[in-house]
């Protein structure tokens, strides 16, 4: 009975604790969006005022529809969707074939080429964006969509293969041989027994690739050099810069709308990008 | 598991059954994208190219202004504290987080959820955005929140960006804030796959919390919180987004990281020949840390 | 908060290694575009009615972040839309003014530079040779008018007027007049002065010295050429180092890591790298002096109030060494115009005179931006209505004013400096030092 209510208390010790670190952590995180949040209301003489005005008394939302109207924001948001989707697709595509490749195979060199490609993940975007920007120019390449997706793509090919041919290797290879008797074509193998069960790390492989590739800066940054095909990653940057006008509070509303669509993915879908990237685990 | 699906993979050979149809389009993307850029900017470290004259020579000045450069030392100097300082409380701070949110879904409480997606947002804001939030975080002038915030508890105001070594300690913390949550992921995915029996097993013996974190969970994590590290710090070292929105790398170069600096070098100074030398650098640092993760997957595979 | 320039000032100072790949680069970016984003075309050619293509950076333009000019713009150009029967084609280029001016020096040097297109002042010389020269400068509106620096700006080595400058600005001392009876004039007053407000607690002089363009124009040139010094030569080679020149930067380094040590000055204008961003400061009410540009006045009104800043703040010319020999810098836009076709020449230069060159465009472009004009006949007329502060100005923009030598060396003695004088200020680097390492790095 003393042992039961012993633990039981130090059951709530324990939760009380768990609970102080949750406020601690979310705190920690929530607040610089909260307090980016809170400028975006404010009125000009709100945002300088000493001390800081902790949130507005006249919530300016006349600053988010100034700034959807004003800037070329909506513009930039697309242009990211459309990058991260393409992204996302080609990069699957050519991922799960090669994880297939190296998961259902036995060949020469097969452990070399593996670390081969591990290699590439090393590399600085910025090593190789450089040699690309001069190479693009030559090739009239430069501001384009295709050629910029494709070093996306390359960016994120070597981790998505491992990634994916760790999660293929958990696959019992006995759904294969089923198949096999049944007469299946490799490719009739691939799509139509591997892929069903291996949805939950194919899921979330492209997850990773989607939040990996909205937030990739450098690329688009140094192969892009017209604004109207920014990503918001590097169309932010252009709204800051203004020298003549007071723009802190558009700034803000446009920080806060260019993250609303990622929070809102993650909040919507959230038990399902946890449980994903959980069943997707990590393989050495 | 992997072995045994090769093997029967194996028996199963067929004439004609090549993996090369399968892995041609990984090769050709990487070899693509990669292994010219890679060779050029080997080639240009080795010359005195600029960005707009178009004649240059080979020379190995990039490389002997780099190594003598006051400048170029303390790059390598600030780079390497921003990036133990990283990586060092990512790893712990997702560790932690990790096991709170764990623990949090097991004895079902309230407010994981949330905090779990808290954190997870913050990894998911593009950096220059993060570098923007940051700045106006650390306001320096009055109507800064944080030094508002640090007058009143008492600290008096704080130079968050304008000392040298605070600014270096500012855009880490912003940076570990954009970080933790990968490392979160990974080991908290890394959390999932251990076994219970063993956990329940060391319960049972009358291990108590601490023990059972630092004898069996850190031993059976200790593969995971490598390959962590490493993924982390490559990371690291390649950034540059967050830093040159929160700080251009200022003041004077006190947060200048090298990935920061290279891009300075080519698209400001217009040096390429010092650019491309710098980015061999980093591209050698990388491959260093590379290598030792490799001799670390073998040996593991040898234990296997 | 501070904003600062990371674009890249890439390129083409040197336009014939470039052209052929530039024009595959274009129309790669071109085809992009309309591939992928769906914009309608609306290339040359593809209306019937008359196009003329009109280019500015955002805050110049309909989408800039400032509803009144916004409004101005899509008044003024309705306007003469309607008379001439034109219709105008808005080209946006990126904020940043390097990049922007890189990448339109690009395009001319491939003759495709839009038919007019804004070209900031000090760079306008580097487009000499792309823009046409202009016999005729609108209606109303001749060589004379404008100030002396302006009219050197305009015109060519051979005298021919190549572009049409249509705003202004100038860098000036603010100073609380509560505070302070006789603004400083001199460093030493500076000095003098700052530590018996700093006793007061104040935050007594504050410039840019962070890592972006003010605080070369702002804070250091000022300093540098009240003293006579001269970074580059008649051929453009950089000569800051040297002699006279060398000892007045040193001069400058030096004055400045006085302010920061006395406590005059707070050491977190290693963080401002713009005018702008010294706003929060003002607004406080703890500054008492401060270096900033004139179109601070509109954006401080909006923060404080009209009515008390005017009555808190007066300006004064920024101090030199000796207390008499003031300078400072002046920058400010232009409009160059790269069409070869003579009728569209003549509507551009017609648009130009409507909405920013011509007496009614130039107080309304004006007086809606808060710029200044270039043309000082137009600070006479009872149109333009400028501010308190207006005849200070234009008396400095008068007497004191200069521009930035446009050298191409100039962009990398700027970045050098601005972490130069930084590193100074947190006490990293010795002045000698610090300026050394920008002559190696620049190679002067």
């Amino acid at each position: 009975m003393m042992a039961k209510r012993s633990r039981v208390r130090r059951r709530r010790w324990s939760d009380a604790a768990l609970y102080l670190a949750f406020a601690f952590i979310t705190l920690f995180f929530v607040f610089p969006v909260f307090w980016v949040f809170s400028m975006s209301l404010k009125s000009v003489p709100e945002l300088f005022a000493t001390p800081p005005i902790w949130f507005s008394t006249d919530p300016q939302w006349e600053n988010y529809a100034f700034v959807l109207r004003n800037t070329p924001i909506t513009g930039y948001l697309l242009n990211s969707a459309i990058i991260v989707f393409f992204t996302v697709l080609l990069t699957l595509a050519v991922a799960v074939c090669a994880a297939y490749g190296f998961s259902r195979f036995r060949f020469h060199f097969k452990k070399p080429s593996l670390m081969a490609i591990l290699v590439f993940q090393m590399i600085s975007p910025v090593v190789i964006a450089i040699p690309l920007y001069r190479f693009f120019v030559g090739l009239g390449l430069l501001n384009n969509y295709a050629s910029l997706i494709t070093v996306y793509v390359a960016a994120f090919l070597p981790f998505t293969v491992w990634f994916l041919k760790g999660y293929f290797d958990t696959i019992p290879y006995e759904l294969d041989e089923a198949a096999i008797v049944d007469g299946c074509t490799r490719m009739q193998l691939l799509w139509r027994v591997l892929l069903p069960v291996s949805l939950p790390g194919i899921v979330s492989a492209g997850i990773l690739v989607g939040v990996l590739s909205w937030s990739q800066f450098v690329i688009p940054f140094i192969l892009l050099d017209d604004r109207d095909l920014y990503p918001v990653s590097v169309g932010l940057v252009n709204l800051r810069d203004s020298a003549d006008a007071v723009t802190l509070h558009y700034l803000s509303a446009a920080s806060i709308i260019a993250i609303a669509p990622v929070i809102a993915v993650f909040v919507l879908m959230q038990r399902y990008i946890v449980s994903a990237l959980t069943a997707g685990a990590v393989k050495g | 598991m992997e072995k045994v699906a090769e093997e029967k993979a194996a028996s199963r050979w067929r004439p004609g059954d090549t993996p090369v149809p399968w892995l041609l389009p990984l090769a050709l993307v990487l070899v693509l994208v990669f292994v010219y850029p890679i060779l050029e900017i080997l080639r240009l470290s080795f010359t005195d190219a600029s960005l707009v004259r178009p004649e240059y020579a080979y020379t190995l000045e990039s490389y002997i202004t780099l190594l003598r450069s006051p400048d170029f030392l303390s790059t390598l100097r600030i780079t390497f504290i921003f990036v133990f300082a990283s990586v060092v409380f990512q790893v712990l701070l997702g560790f932690i987080i990790a096991l709170v949110v764990d623990q949090g879904v097991r004895r079902g409480l309230r407010g994981t959820i949330v905090t779990r997606t808290a954190v997870l947002s913050a990894w998911a804001i593009p950096g220059v955005i993060i570098g923007i939030i940051w700045s106006i975080l650390y306001e320096e002038s009055a109507a800064g929140i944080l030094n508002h915030l640090a007058n009143l508890v008492g600290f008096g105001s704080i130079p968050f960006l304008s000392e040298p070594n605070t600014a270096l300690a500012s855009v880490t913390v912003a940076n570990i804030w954009r970080g933790t949550a990968f490392s979160m992921i990974l080991i908290y995915a890394g959390l999932q796959t251990l076994p219970e029996d063993v956990l329940e097993a060391a319960k049972i013996d009358g291990a108590n919390a601490w023990q059972r974190l630092t004898r069996v969970m850190i031993p059976l994590l200790a593969p995971v919180l490598f390959i962590t590290l490493i993924i982390v710090t490559i990371e690291t070292f390649n950034t540059f987004d967050m830093v040159m929105a929160l700080t251009g790398g200022g003041p004077g170069r006190g947060t200048e990281v090298i990935a920061l600096s290279i891009y300075y070098q080519i698209f400001q100074q217009l040096n390429l020949g010092r650019g491309a030398a710098a980015a061999v650098m980093l591209l050698a640092v990388n491959m260093i840390i590379t290598f030792v993760y490799l001799r670390y997957i073998e040996r593991r595979q040898g234990i296997e | 908060m501070k904003s600062r320039r990371v674009g890249r000032r890439v390129l083409s100072r040197n336009a014939s290694g470039i052209s052929r790949r530039d024009f595959l680069k274009l129309s790669g970016a071109g085809v992009a575009g309309l591939a992928l984003m769906g914009v309608a075309g609306c290339g040359p050619g593809d209306e019937l009615q008359e196009t003329l293509q009109w280019q500015a950076i955002p805050s110049y333009s309909l989408e800039g972040t400032d509803q009144a000019r916004v409004e101005y713009l899509q008044e003024a150009i309705a306007r003469w839309e309607e008379e001439h029967g034109y219709t105008i084609e808005p080209l946006v280029t990126v904020a940043d003014i390097g990049a922007a001016n890189a990448r339109l020096l690009e395009q001319a040097s491939q003759g495709r530079a839009p038919d007019t297109a804004m070209v900031d002042s000090y760079l306008f010389p580097r487009f000499y040779e792309h823009v046409q020269p202009l016999e005729d400068l609108g209606e109303g509106v001749s060589l004379d008018d404008y100030f002396p620096f302006a009219q050197d700006l305009m015109t060519d080595d051979a005298g021919e007027v190549r572009g049409l400058m249509f705003t202004t600005d100038v860098r000036v001392l603010y100073y609380r007049r509560d505070l302070i009876d006789t603004p400083p004039a001199s460093w030493d007053e500076v000095l003098e002065l700052g530590r018996d407000l700093a006793n007061e607690g104040l935050d007594a002089y504050l410039f840019p010295a962070g890592r972006d363009e003010a605080t070369m124009t702002t804070t250091v040139l000022p300093l540098f050429w009240s003293q006579g010094g001269e970074l580059t030569d008649e051929e453009g080679n950089p000569v800051f180092a040297e002699g006279a020149n060398r000892e007045a930067m040193i001069n400058v380094l030096e004055y400045i890591r006085s302010c920061v040590q006395e406590g005059i000055t707070p050491q977190r204008v290693t963080t401002y790298g713009l005018e702008t961003d010294l706003n929060g400061d003002a607004a406080s009410g703890n500054t008492a002096m401060f270096h900033g540009g004139n179109w601070q006045v509109s954006m401080l009104q909006e923060i404080v109030g009209e009515e008390e800043f005017v009555e808190q703040w007066g300006v004064a010319p920024i101090p030199a060494e000796d207390g008499s020999s003031f300078a400072t810098t002046s920058g400010g836009q232009m409009w160059g115009i790269f069409t070869e076709d003579p009728e569209k020449r003549e509507a551009a230069i017609s648009f130009l005179n409507a909405v920013f060159v011509g007496d009614e465009g130039m107080t309304g472009w004006c007086n809606v931006g808060g710029y200044l004009p270039p043309r000082e006949t137009v600070f006479d007329l009872p149109e333009y209505e400028g501010n308190e502060y207006t005849d200070s100005f234009r008396e400095h923009l008068d007497q004191y004013a200069r521009v930035r030598p446009a050298a191409e060396v100039y962009e990398s003695i700027s970045a050098e400096m601005q972490v130069a004088l930084s590193g100074v200020i947190t006490g990293e680097t010795e002045p000698e030092q610090a300026l050394d390492r920008v002559a190696a790095a620049v190679g002067a």
